[in-house]
């Protein structure tokens, strides 16, 4: 296979992001992905969907606060519809006994530079959302979060990432990253050798499994995402709507489906790539839609749907080079929230790669952050 | 089979036209019926592909897309249901002579009816009651947080 300066492995929205932000900067990159990109059964393909800012700490509230700025232009700046909606998202409560820590969440964003978010009674957000509950009390509501469309994200980055000269190789699974006299010399795949200099692992749950090959061993796990959407009603819901404690991420798509999301979890086996329903996921999740907004309890579910997605131990993303490793670095274990930042990871991903050193704003979510386990690295 | 123009509807339930479906084939060399979906939203609706999977084949097909396109993905609950009854479901299934009232709005051009519904009637094969271990998920910790 033909040579690439840089080896990107994975083709969701974080790898996608990478490899356009690469290309956009001049670098000779190259994508590979087990599948044809967003394969069925992952996370950017089971992603709800939803751009937020509000609900994040330390280094993941600095990254929204830049991805949103990259998203109000990203559509023209790739040349694709995303469907991004930029209309609010409300995290609602229906305790009032919840109001002090929801607060403290509030005054410790708005401490952190979003400006946006802020305290919402119960009737200012039925104003909002006509159909809310009577039940809930209060929310934080930000107007600058909204929601796009994942599966168009990741095509949409992989298309200007190819536009600008990178290579997109489907249906190319990454079987080991060869190096000799510790540096990346290729990355083996079924077709033969991918010579590069450098290699993204951005596998999600699969990246372990890599790391493993290069001796390395981070607390990053897989976890089993579930959806579900509704047959198109009229255009009604415009913000997103969250509700503390229940697992609940609601928004209405521009295509008109109400689509669910927000923790109610699938099941099987990603080691083999198989992902199934979780049905008493679907009625739970369906039974907090209708605790929210009771209008909604006709609406038919049409499709339920399941992707992997990988979670590390703090829920924060690990994002940097490898401790000890040259030449390879890492973006995954988003833990079920990265899809808003991908704009703003690949940008600072490729900038580590383009500028050789870890740019500020990643390096409290370093690999190095975890203890030194004892495969932890050094091996090279 | 002559389908080109998006006066051609090839998907009814989200209004895709063929002008899209071959745009999209053609734009991003898609081989598979499953990619189509994805990236058009044809076969998302209500019914799941019945009507529009063969014309997606078909479209591919007259792309002079060679092989086996495949079938589009099986996603539970294979029929709709309304929300109210799939979040009564647990109950209703417990006890299934019971019946669930749910207010049945349907589609864009939306009229209004109240059905009663046997559970069993909206709820689909892939909602069988599960094995008491696996019935009672938990939200992720770390999913989407809310």
């Amino acid at each position: 296979m033909k040579a690439a300066e840089v080896v990107v492995i994975g083709g969701g929205v974080i790898g996608s992001a990478i490899a356009y932000n690469l290309a956009k900067a001049g670098v000779d990159v190259a994508l590979c992905d087990r599948a044809h990109p967003p394969a069925g059964g992952t996370a950017s393909g089971a992603s709800a969907g939803g751009v937020r800012q509000q609900n994040r700490v330390g280094a993941e509230l600095d990254l929204a606060l830049r991805a949103i700025a990259i998203w109000r232009d990203l559509e023209s700046e790739l040349d694709a519809d995303l469907l991004y909606r930029r209309d609010g998202m409300a995290i609602c409560i229906d305790d009032e006994r919840l109001l002090p820590a929801l607060r403290r969440r509030i005054d410790g964003e708005r401490a952190g530079g979003l400006l946006d978010v802020r305290l919402a009674d119960g009737d200012e957000l039925r104003r909002i959302v006509p159909d809310l509950s009577r039940e809930i009390v209060a929310g934080s509501w930000c107007e600058s979060d909204g929601h796009a469309d994942p599966i168009r994200t990741t095509i949409g980055f992989q298309r200007a990432a190819g536009a600008r000269g990178a290579r997109i190789h489907p249906d190319t699974p990454a079987l080991d990253v060869l190096r000799a006299g510790g540096r990346v010399q290729a990355v083996l795949t079924p077709q033969g050798p991918l010579p590069c200099r450098t290699v993204v692992l951005a596998a999600g749950p699969w990246t372990p499994a890599l790391l493993k090959k290069l001796g390395c061993e981070l607390p990053i796990r897989p976890g089993c995402l579930q959806m579900q959407a509704t047959a198109a009603m009229p255009a009604r819901l415009r913000p997103v709507l969250g509700w503390v404690g229940h697992g609940i991420s609601l928004k209405q798509v521009p295509g008109g489906a109400y689509v669910v999301g927000g923790g109610w979890p699938g099941r099987g086996e990603p080691e083999r790539y198989q992902a199934d329903v979780i049905p008493e996921s679907m009625r739970k999740s369906a039974a907090v839609v209708v605790g929210l907004i009771p209008a909604l309890v006709g609406v038919p579910v049409v499709r339920a749907w399941v992707g992997w997605e990988s979670f590390s131990e703090d829920d924060q993303p690990v994002i940097g080079a490898l401790p000890g490793i040259e030449g390879v670095l890492i973006a995954a274990g988003f833990s079920g929230h990265g899809f808003a930042l991908a704009p703003a990871v690949g940008e600072q991903v490729a900038r580590a790669v383009v500028g050789g050193k870890i740019p500020d704003v990643l390096r409290p979510v370093g690999p190095d952050r975890f203890a030194a386990s004892p495969a932890g690295g050094a091996k090279a | 089979m002559d389908i080109e123009g998006d006066d051609v509807v090839l998907c009814r339930c989200q209004a895709v036209g063929a002008g899209m479906v071959m745009a999209a084939i053609a734009g991003h060399g898609l081989v598979r019926c499953d990619q189509v979906k994805k990236l058009t939203g044809a076969g998302m609706g209500p019914c799941q592909g019945r009507v529009c999977g063969p014309l997606l084949a078909a479209a591919l097909a007259a792309a002079g897309v060679a092989g086996d396109p495949g079938p589009l993905r099986v996603r539970p609950p294979l029929r709709p249901v309304p929300l109210g009854v799939l979040a009564a479901g647990a109950e209703a299934l417990a006890e299934p002579r019971g019946t669930v009232s749910a207010k049945v709005l349907w589609g864009l051009s939306a009229g209004e009816a109240t059905l009663t519904l046997e559970p069993e009637v909206g709820v689909g094969p892939g909602l069988t009651p599960e094995s008491p271990a696996a019935s009672a998920p938990k939200p992720a910790p770390g999913g989407e947080r809310p």
